[in-house]
């Protein structure tokens, strides 16, 4: 199978670090091209023949080479516009790596005008009037529609990135059922995989613990609430060390938590480190005595971040909702989303029980070892053959649409739908 | 009563389909009902076009008819309440054609789609029909092998009986029908290289493309049969057909895998022993008889030529088994009259 495979390639994106395991394994048996936007600056090393490509007719021309084309779209716009720019002109199988998309809408759609009358508008259309009601009764810090945190799930506005799309790749069955509720296309949920690295063994008993936390400081991360529990529980405040490596998008969350660590006295039990290298990032990891892995809500397909700690035989402590709702007992340590009494007994437990974070992490590694890059390519392979297999009734479903449309005839249009919903699979 | 005779016709391209659909309406007609033919535009190529024309037939509505007789592919996917089909053939590179050379959809990047949607439109819209009879044993084998719908067989007569006459035994073998690769003219070409005999071939049908008749041409060149081969490319009307019967010394029809197939019936009507193949199928199963009302060979040049020796060399032979082909094809009673009778119950 010829596979034309679009993705940011950037060493500073999750999503750039999945594509090159799934296309160097896709590469062991099919033609892969690497399709990456030119002018993007360095990129991880190609494991495929790269193609730096601009929007315009010479792509779509080439691309009718290809037997299958995959978008990798994620929320953050500005990695993805020109991906999302070919694969609104030219239908192909979208990963779509996050549920929520807000930013891809507004940046897509509003133009980062976000008018209050027109955010709601889409969200009622993509999402439900329902949703829209939510959204239009919440603010967020800056009084704004967009970054209220508590409706995030209720609208999280996915559908600009799949409108059109010929099929969708997703990773978690949270998001499944979301996609599937909105969408009648092809879909597969394919579990996201994780790298085969090999790790040194967690350092032995210490005093003090490294908990460390990896990505975007963002508020669905819900840092405060370790250090709200670190704060009423300064035994175990002085046991731990809470370390956050990732960026700062969100600069107003991240000076909140700052208020509340330092408010609260903790700046010898809590850092926010903001980004850091690879190199770095490897050693703060091999560092970890357990990982805290919190997201409410997920916004996530799946975190390609739980996939890398689990990989190093390290516990990881999570919150059971969105796509964290996958990871099977016992391969992770699980609290409802927001129990902080939950959280903190889960932290004292972990502290306290090396054979615990021991078995939780070995049952951890052993999980992310089931999910390979080769399956996560096998199963991909089978779907797109899928994809393709549908491809020409999806065409005429395009094709009598049109005419109809032409002719402002909605009852045979319903008529032929009925008829081709009868042809598919 | 008004009847529709629905059927499916690419059009300018004329066979033994839409002479049984004309002669239906005749038929139809005879009982005193109102008969009109309706033959949707078929295409299936560029492949997809295809699927145009499925959901075009299911998008059809003939309100006016009080009965609708569907007989081919897509045709009969058309909703009526009050529909009876007559199986003439289903669109077969979906079925048992499928992996064969002739099929064309297999190997085709939307081939398995397009094969998929044809067989759910026959599994969920054959059944709607009131009734369904095919017209072979052949079509109804396969109907039931791949969609588990039964139907009983209802074999079309000729025509027009009284058109056709026997002749002398002349030296000459016929093959007729279209110029296509599933009728194996170039089968019987190949076995004229070792035919002992004098007997000459005659090929005559229409060229479904002119490719196709200068490969068949080709064919005849490369083997330098020139002489022994002739092809009448174009299309036979139905008196000169009668009279190539009337006069040949036996009647060739090697396609493979036949839905019906009236050569042999018109063979036999001119009292003409007919060569059939094994995998041949359609009519001759019913008619033809090996030594009896003909010979039945492999699908091979040599078996073939040695057939043609046979009834060449042997003129009394000839004469008994044509004679028997008649009385065979007399036996079976095949009238328009039962067939309207049947269809119109």
């Amino acid at each position: 199978m010829r596979i034309a495979w679009f993705t940011t390639y950037s060493g500073r994106s999750g999503i750039a670090g999945f594509s090159r395991d799934v296309v160097e394994a896709l590469a062991a048996d099919h033609d892969v091209e690497l399709w990456v936007p030119e002018g993007r600056g360095p990129v991880l090393d190609p494991v495929a023949p790269l193609v730096r490509f601009t929007r315009g007719p010479h792509a779509l021309m080439r691309l009718h080479r290809a037997d299958a084309v995959v978008y990798n779209l994620g929320n953050e716009l500005h990695r993805h516009r020109a991906v999302a720019a070919v694969a609104a002109a030219r239908p192909g199988v979208v990963v779509l790596h996050d549920l929520v998309m807000r930013h891809f809408h507004g940046g897509l759609v509003a133009d980062r005008t976000w008018k209050r009358e027109r955010f709601l508008r889409a969200v009622a259309l993509h999402d439900g009037e329902d949703a829209a009601r939510l959204v239009a009764a919440r603010r967020g810090r800056g009084g704004d529609l967009w970054s209220a945190v508590d409706t995030w799930e209720a609208a999280p506005m996915f559908g600009e990135a799949i409108a059109g799309a010929a099929g969708v790749v997703v990773h978690s069955s949270a998001q499944e059922e979301r996609v599937r509720a909105a969408w009648a296309g092809p879909l597969a949920r394919l579990d996201l995989p994780a790298r085969p690295r090999a790790w040194t063994p967690p350092p032995a008993a210490r005093d003090r613990l490294a908990l460390v936390g990896i990505g975007g400081v963002t508020a669905n991360r819900r840092i405060e609430d370790v250090v709200a529990v670190l704060d009423a529980d300064r035994e175990l405040a002085a046991r731990v060390r809470y370390v956050v490596a990732g960026e700062h998008p969100d600069p107003a969350y991240a000076r909140v938590v700052r208020g509340l660590v330092d408010g609260a006295g903790l700046g010898g039990s809590v850092e926010l480190r903001g980004y850091v290298a690879p190199a770095e990032l490897d050693a703060l990891m091999a560092d970890a005595d357990a990982f805290v892995n919190l997201r409410h809500p997920s916004t996530e397909g799946a975190s390609a971040s739980l996939m890398e700690q689990t990989t190093t035989g390290r516990p990881v402590l999570v919150y059971d909702g969105g796509s964290f709702r996958d990871v099977p007992a016992g391969a992770a340590v699980k609290v409802a989303p927001g129990d902080r009494e939950g959280l903190a007994a889960a932290l004292r437990e972990l502290v306290a029980d090396p054979a615990l974070r021991a078995r939780v992490g070995a049952a951890g590694a052993a999980w992310a070892a089931r999910r390979t890059p080769r399956a996560y390519a096998d199963a991909l392979v089978a779907f797109l053959a899928t994809v393709g297999e549908q491809a020409p009734l999806t065409a005429l479903c395009d094709r009598v649409g049109r005419a109809l449309a032409d002719l402002d005839d909605d009852g045979s249009a319903a008529a032929a739908a009925q008829a081709i919903e009868t042809l598919l699979p | 009563m008004k009847v529709a005779i629905v059927s499916a016709q690419v059009p300018f391209v004329r066979g033994g389909a839409e002479v049984l659909a004309e002669r239906l309406v005749e038929a139809v007609r005879a009982t005193g009902a109102e008969a009109e033919l309706v033959a949707l535009p078929f295409r299936w190529h560029p492949r997809p076009r295809l699927l145009d024309h499925l959901l075009a037939a299911r998008l059809w509505r003939v309100e006016e008819a009080d009965r609708v007789i569907a007989l081919k592919f897509p045709g009969y996917l058309l909703p009526h309440p009050d529909k009876v089909v007559w199986l003439l053939h289903q669109h077969r590179p979906a079925y048992d054609l499928w992996e064969h050379p002739l099929g064309g959809l297999h190997g085709a990047p939307e081939g398995e789609a397009i094969r998929a949607a044809v067989r759910r439109a026959d599994d969920a819209w054959l059944p709607e029909a009131r009734r369904i009879h095919t017209i072979s044993r052949t079509v109804s084998e396969r109907l039931r092998r791949f969609n588990g719908i039964e139907s009983t067989v209802l074999s079309p007569p000729l025509a027009d009986p009284g058109a056709f006459r026997a002749g002398p035994y002349g030296g000459y073998v016929l093959s007729l029908g279209r110029l296509t690769p599933d009728k194996r003219h170039g089968l019987l070409v190949e076995a004229m290289r070792h035919v002992r005999s004098a007997a000459r071939l005659i090929v005559a049908g229409a060229p479904a493309t002119a490719a196709e008749e200068q490969a068949l041409r080709a064919l005849v060149t490369r083997h330098g049969l020139q002489d022994r081969v002739s092809i009448l490319a174009g299309w036979i009307g139905e008196r000169e057909k009668a009279e190539l019967l009337a006069d040949a010394r036996a009647v060739a029809f090697t396609s493979f895998d036949e839905d019906y197939g009236y050569v042999p019936l018109e063979a036999a009507a001119s009292a003409r022993p007919v060569i059939v193949c094994t995998d041949t199928g359609g009519v001759s199963d019913l008619l033809v008889r090996d030594g009896e009302t003909g010979l039945v060979c492999e699908p091979d040049p040599r078996a073939l030529a040695e057939a043609i020796d046979r009834l060449t060399l042997d003129r009394p032979m000839a004469e008994r088994l044509g004679a028997a082909a008649r009385e065979r094809l007399r036996a079976l009673d095949l009238s328009w009259e039962r067939v309207a009778e049947e269809l119109l119950r």
